[in-house]
């Protein structure tokens, strides 16, 4: 379960943006970033400290969001070079900050983070929650009745009354906050910083937002769902490591499972496989007679 | 009115061709003020050499950002080239064209898949390009087992470290490909083709122009392009390295955008991309002369993409609006 903390957590904000047809490929970089931080701010057993250095992780990881969400919007530069933009500047931070992989994070702060009620960690717990509150937001709150709306046609939801721009830049904010999340308590478990810690999880936030079933086109998908696709695909790393399956099939697999998920579900959208077949084979049958309209 | 129209279009046309050229003397000016050295025509001819390798790996992505979509697979391919081909090599003289002609077919049937997800199963370019590239760097990592080794044939040595005629070879090879995909792509239908799919594929297809197959060439091209650029600069080492496309994901868009390529596609230049390519190249050398670290050079990079982008939007709507 601890596992899957840093990924759910990182793939519901990534859900939340695909929600509204964006992506956000900054949250890699994002949560190596804050895991540099935390190395430096979260030191010492100090609760005061501890608590001041967790406050001003969440504070950049909202920041790196606005930027996101100011590039996106005020720019209008496309979200998928903003965030490839973000992307490289984040990495760059990043690495100014620690340029290799070093520090001490404050041991309360990762007996906190990694404390356990019984066999349950408190982490879970805070997914679950999260889970909750997420589901109840989207499925019964007006927060979730706007993303669907966007993110099934933002025109339209212009007109009906959304205001899409604070929307979209909230979406943002939102997702940066989930990375700074992530990446404490990446951070958390791995006791220092590492400019690399995030490298894998942007594709992997996709992949399980993907997985879970939400549209990559936007306007569909649950929180549940998300979650469960996080589950996945820790499990699923986890068989193929039980199964002394090299590390480096990893990404192959997580690729293709992605591209998979992806694929079955935009061909179930847009096709209809029975009638394109059928329409398919009348076209090649009829290729010997003359009346061939010209496609 | 119809002579002010052209004047206008011609102007922008010289516009984006001509801005980055502008950017590219400037930081050139720049780098050699703070470094007198940089004035040689030997440090000149080393940028115009390394940049060689981005730029043939540019070209490739131009296009495919001139049909509207990304290709973010360059670095896993350039990556496949130079393992591929130094694990065949393996510094004989014999296996130097098979392995060169087995790379660029794995290349091209890259590029088929991609192509292929992209149409077929309607898969954004974004996330299918992106999932290819994570393939192909588990596929590099498993096939070498985390530990690359082989080398190159000697006779491929001259590819990426020779000179000829006084200019570096790579650089030659650079312009020469560049410059035959830029009559491809102004010169010929099938440029027309692409640049029709780019500005609009709903038209397109009413046209009756078969986007599928021209999007599916694109993405065959653009992958073919990187394994080209990815040997030459396998030429130019001589050995395997397992990371060694990553730099090219970034810098690659980035040349692309400088050159003044539109993301949403139909508008950009391969001898723009040219232009931005020796930039960012420049841009490189001028961090290192500056002694920056590597973080801050992802940080201009990033800067950079985003202005880029930014002013030729500026350009661009200010020219329409007059």
């Amino acid at each position: 379960m601890i596992q899957v903390g840093p990924l759910a957590l990182v793939a519901v904000g990534q859900m939340v943006v695909v929600l509204i047809s964006g992506i956000d490929l900054s949250v890699g970089p994002s949560m190596s970033l804050i895991t540099a931080l935390a190395s430096y701010v979260i030191v010492g057993n100090a609760q005061g400290n501890v608590a001041a250095g967790f406050a001003i992780c969440l504070i950049v990881g909202i920041l790196i969001g606005a930027l996101n969400g100011f590039i996106i919007l005020y720019l209008r530069i496309p979200d998928l070079i903003a965030t490839l933009s973000t992307f490289s500047v984040v990495t760059g931070l990043a690495l100014i900050v620690r340029p290799s992989p070093g520090g001490n994070v404050s041991d309360l702060f990762s007996d906190v983070i990694t404390m356990q009620i019984g066999w349950f960690p408190i982490i879970g717990l805070v997914v679950i929650l999260l889970t909750i509150v997420g589901e109840i937001l989207q499925l019964r709150g007006r927060v979730g009745t706007r993303l669907y709306a966007i993110g099934s046609n933002p025109e339209a939801a212009f007109v009906a009354g959304i205001p899409v721009g604070r929307v979209r830049f909230f979406v943002y904010l939102f997702c940066g906050l989930m990375a700074a999340l992530a990446g404490l308590v990446v951070a958390a478990r791995i006791g220092s910083g590492d400019p690399q810690a995030g490298s894998q999880f942007t594709l992997a936030s996709v992949t399980a937002v993907v997985v879970g079933g939400t549209s990559i086109f936007g306007g569909r998908g649950t929180v549940v769902g998300t979650l469960l696709g996080a589950i996945l695909l820790i499990l699923m790393q986890n068989s193929l490591n039980q199964l002394h399956v090299s590390a480096y099939y990893q990404y192959i697999w997580t690729g293709t499972l992605m591209l998979f998920a992806v694929g079955a579900y935009s061909v179930y959208e847009h096709t209809n496989l029975s009638a394109q077949f059928s329409a398919w084979l009348q076209r090649n049958l009829r290729r010997n007679r003359e009346d061939k309209s010209v496609v | 009115m119809i002579s002010l129209a052209r004047l206008s279009h011609a102007l922008r046309f010289v516009n984006r061709l001509g801005a980055v050229w502008i950017a590219v003397i400037l930081l050139y000016l720049v780098s050699g003020l703070i470094s007198p050295g940089m004035f040689q025509i030997s440090e000149t001819l080393n940028i115009l050499q390394i940049a060689a390798f981005l730029g043939i790996v540019a070209i490739g992505q131009t296009l495919a950002l001139l049909v509207g979509g990304i290709d973010l697979s360059v670095a896993g391919v350039v990556t496949m080239s130079n393992i591929v081909v130094t694990s065949l090599m393996v510094g004989r003289s014999d296996t130097l064209v098979p392995a060169l002609v087995i790379s660029i077919l794995l290349a091209a049937a890259v590029g088929f898949i991609n192509g292929s997800l992209i149409t077929l199963a309607r898969i954004t370019p974004l996330v299918a390009t992106l999932g290819t590239n994570s393939i192909l760097f588990g596929a590099a990592l498993v096939y070498t087992g985390g530990a690359p080794h082989g080398s190159i044939s000697p006779a491929f040595a001259v590819c990426g470290q020779g000179h000829i005629f006084g200019l570096p070879v790579s650089t030659v090879c650079w312009l020469g490909i560049g410059l035959a995909m830029a009559w491809v792509t102004r010169q010929t239908t099938f440029g027309r083709k692409l640049y029709a799919v780019g500005a609009n594929p709903a038209a397109a297809r009413l046209m009756g122009i078969p986007v599928n197959r021209i999007l599916i060439s694109t993405y065959v091209l653009s992958s073919v392009m990187a394994c080209l650029g990815g040997l030459l600069l396998t030429s130019y080492i001589g050995l395997p390295s397992l990371g060694i496309g990553d730099q090219f994901l970034l810098t690659s868009v980035a040349a692309v955008v400088v050159g003044g390529t539109a993301l949403s596609g139909g508008w950009g230049s391969i001898v723009g991309t040219i232009g931005g390519a020796i930039f960012i190249t420049e841009l490189n050398s001028f961090t290192n002369i500056v002694r920056v670290s590597t973080g801050s050079r992802f940080v201009l990079q990033g800067a950079v993409i985003a202005l880029s982008v930014l002013m030729y939007h500026l350009v661009g709507s200010k020219r329409t609006s007059s």
